[in-house]
């Protein structure tokens, strides 16, 4: 049960409920009726009331399964489990004859009724009023990505703006712990030459697939963003410098696999020393990248 | 020799610059048709192979673009890489192709009778270096600096793959660094002098006559003759006015002179420049500035060598119109 609803035990419990008042108006019901015979039933209304319980059951449990908790819930809740109570009442109504002076169970068919289409109503009522603020909500969100452009178009990794909010944020708090924070750069080799050869759209597509490769070796903590043209930056929020170059690895040869042999990558890795600027690192990064792509075309001439 | 001449709004520049700019709008979500719109073209008009533009429309898109897109920094650098490594601009194969660095700039310089570019590059060795120096074909507004970012990353990327990746280049911007410098160093280089006397990729001069790597004689000379092919009947009146000034900045320049020299009357002279939004004055200004500051980092020439050079009366009026050019004296900028 509560695997189907997974955070909702709340649902658990007002299931639980209705189905034992379901069971006990049932055996109320038999004490107080004698079943019907056969020829005296109507089957036209009986198919018309099993269809409605039947279908106010499902609605009862579609809400259970849509709307998360909270008091517009359990408005909900209650007016559709009452609403399925009565509706039951009504289909045992049809198999059960009740003595004419027991008035009990006719009331116990009719009363909840608009109480509970009340309830439901007015819950339905609320819910378009809370689901208006939530999309006022997401159509602001949708701006605020919209005008800050937060994500790269071409790799949908984080554009360097997000990446800039973020890593002041996590330097402050990295700062304040004592923790390492680290910075790993990809850039592709030959990315320009490739474009030439094989088209801006393959040189997208080899974009793309370095940003998945990257998505793939990052841990939850990390954050990946396209710095600029054919250059990544990774944010590795508390990692020493050892572990960096570990990780660092780690995206190198998972690029150069995604990539088929195609192009290649060079990583370079920094950690951070404290209160060193945005700017500053980006400099390091760019300056050690620059230094191993000519050791690597040294080793290359030698 | 009569010559025709033609104005910023004349439909003569290939589309080819034009339709690298909508390609980049495209992959960052701006719709080409919402670019063009004001800009009097239409996706249509582009779709022929001989497409040509006006160089003001160019400009106009351009910068729809920058505003559109406004918080890319790097957008003019990323559209000049894009251009650079794409195919079917004649004046980029000329650079392709060509035998060394030497015969590609003497090609450019040839070709600039024949196509129209919003940019002239002049080329001058000097101590062991050579300087291409970017100066504007016509007034480019507030596009000047976006026109010359794309220029210069587009020329950056063709001199690294030519000449290879670990060739010395640095590059010389006549602006401040900016306080969030993030894209430059990836576009531009490691070296790279902000607030610099010009705009300008400085190259050791070892490289001159180093073969390029896709050298091709034929293609070269297949690309020559293409250049020709695009040859105008008339050429942009204000790019050919600022490459005369500069060539002879001694000369007194004036108006009548000037136009009696072109084959039409001052008046017509002065409706044409008025056209492009300037006159022939803020021409010479505006040129004489830009050597006067050039030369006087250069050859550390002092005020009274420049005012000689450059056709002042004497050294008193040459520091006026330099307080004039950049706001200060110019001792101010040989202390940098």
């Amino acid at each position: 049960m509560t695997r189907l609803f997974p955070n909702q035990k709340q649902h658990v419990v007002s299931l639980s409920i209705t189905l034992f008042a379901g069971v006990l108006l049932t055996l109320l019901a038999f004490i107080i009726g004698d079943l019907e015979p056969m020829s005296a039933i109507d089957w036209m209304d009986f198919v018309g009331e099993a269809a409605a319980t039947i279908m106010a059951a499902i609605w009862f449990v579609l809400l259970m399964l849509c709307r998360p908790r909270g008091w517009v819930t359990i408005l909900l809740l209650i007016g559709s489990g009452t609403y399925w109570l009565t509706t039951w009442l009504d289909l045992l109504d049809e198999l059960l004859a009740y003595p004419p002076d027991n008035r009990l169970l006719a009331w116990l068919e009719s009363l909840p009724a608009p109480i509970s289409m009340f309830l439901l109503t007015w819950g339905l009522v609320v819910w378009f009023s809370e689901q208006q603020a939530v999309n006022r909500q997401l159509k602001q969100r949708e701006h605020f990505h919209r005008e800050h452009s937060l994500i790269d178009p071409v790799t949908q990794l984080y554009s360097l703006r997000y990446l800039l909010v973020q890593l002041s944020r996590e330097a402050l708090l990295h700062d304040k712990r004592e923790q390492p924070l680290s910075m790993v750069m990809v850039d592709i080799d030959g990315f320009a030459h490739y474009n030439r050869i094989h088209g801006p759209r393959q040189g997208d597509q080899a974009l793309n697939e370095v940003a998945a490769a990257l998505e793939v070796a990052l841990r939850d903590t990390d954050l990946a963003c396209r710095y600029t043209s054919d250059r990544f930056v990774v944010l590795l929020p508390d990692t020493p410098p050892h572990e960096v170059s570990v990780f660092s690895q780690l995206m190198e040869d998972c690029c150069n696999s995604a990539l088929k042999g195609k192009l290649k990558v060079t990583t370079v890795q920094l950690t951070r020393q404290k209160e060193e600027p945005e700017q500053a690192l980006f400099e390091r990064l760019n300056q050690l990248l620059v230094s191993a792509k000519r050791s690597q075309s040294q080793t290359e001439v030698a | 020799m009569q010559r025709s001449f033609a104005c910023l709004n004349d439909k003569r520049m290939p589309a080819h610059f034009l339709i690298a700019m909508l390609e980049l709008a495209e992959q960052y979500r701006v719709e080409p048709e919402s670019l063009l719109r004001g800009s009097q073209l239409f996706l249509d008009d582009l779709a022929f192979p001989e497409a040509q533009v006006a160089p003001e429309q160019a400009l106009y898109v351009l910068k729809k673009l920058k505003r559109e897109l406004a918080d890319q920094p790097q957008l003019a650098m990323e559209l000049g890489q894009r251009i650079a490594s794409g195919h079917g601009h004649v004046l980029f194969d000329l650079w392709r192709y060509a035998p060394n660095l030497n015969e590609a700039l003497a090609a450019w310089a040839r070709s600039q009778n024949h196509i129209e570019t919003l940019l002239q590059l002049n080329v001058q060795r000097h101590q062991g270096e050579i300087y291409i120096r970017l100066t504007e074909s016509a007034s480019l507004s507030t596009q000047q600096r976006s026109v010359f970012e794309l220029a210069l990353s587009a020329c950056r990327l063709l001199l690294k793959e030519q000449l290879g990746a670990q060739t010395w280049l640095k590059v010389e911007l006549p602006w401040a660094q900016p306080s969030h410098n993030f894209h430059y160093p990836v576009y531009l280089g490691e070296h790279i002098e902000f607030n610099a006397p010009r705009c300008a990729i400085i190259l050791s001069e070892q490289v001159l006559y180093q073969p390029f790597k896709e050298a091709s004689v034929l293609r070269f000379a297949q690309t020559k003759r293409a250049v020709r092919l695009h040859r105008q009947a008339s050429c942009l009146l204000q790019a050919h006015l600022r490459r005369l000034i500069r060539r002879r900045l001694s000369d007194p320049w004036n108006l009548d002179i000037t136009a009696r020299s072109l084959g039409m009357s001052p008046a017509t002279l002065k409706r044409r420049l008025k056209q492009d939004g300037t006159n022939f004055k803020l021409l010479v200004d505006e040129v004489k500035g830009q050597e006067a500051l050039h030369l006087m980092a250069l050859n550390q020439w002092n005020n009274s060598q420049l005012a000689s050079n450059m056709a002042f009366s004497d050294e008193h009026s040459f520091r006026r119109a330099f307080k004039r050019w950049t706001g200060a004296v110019p001792s101010a900028f040989r202390c940098n």
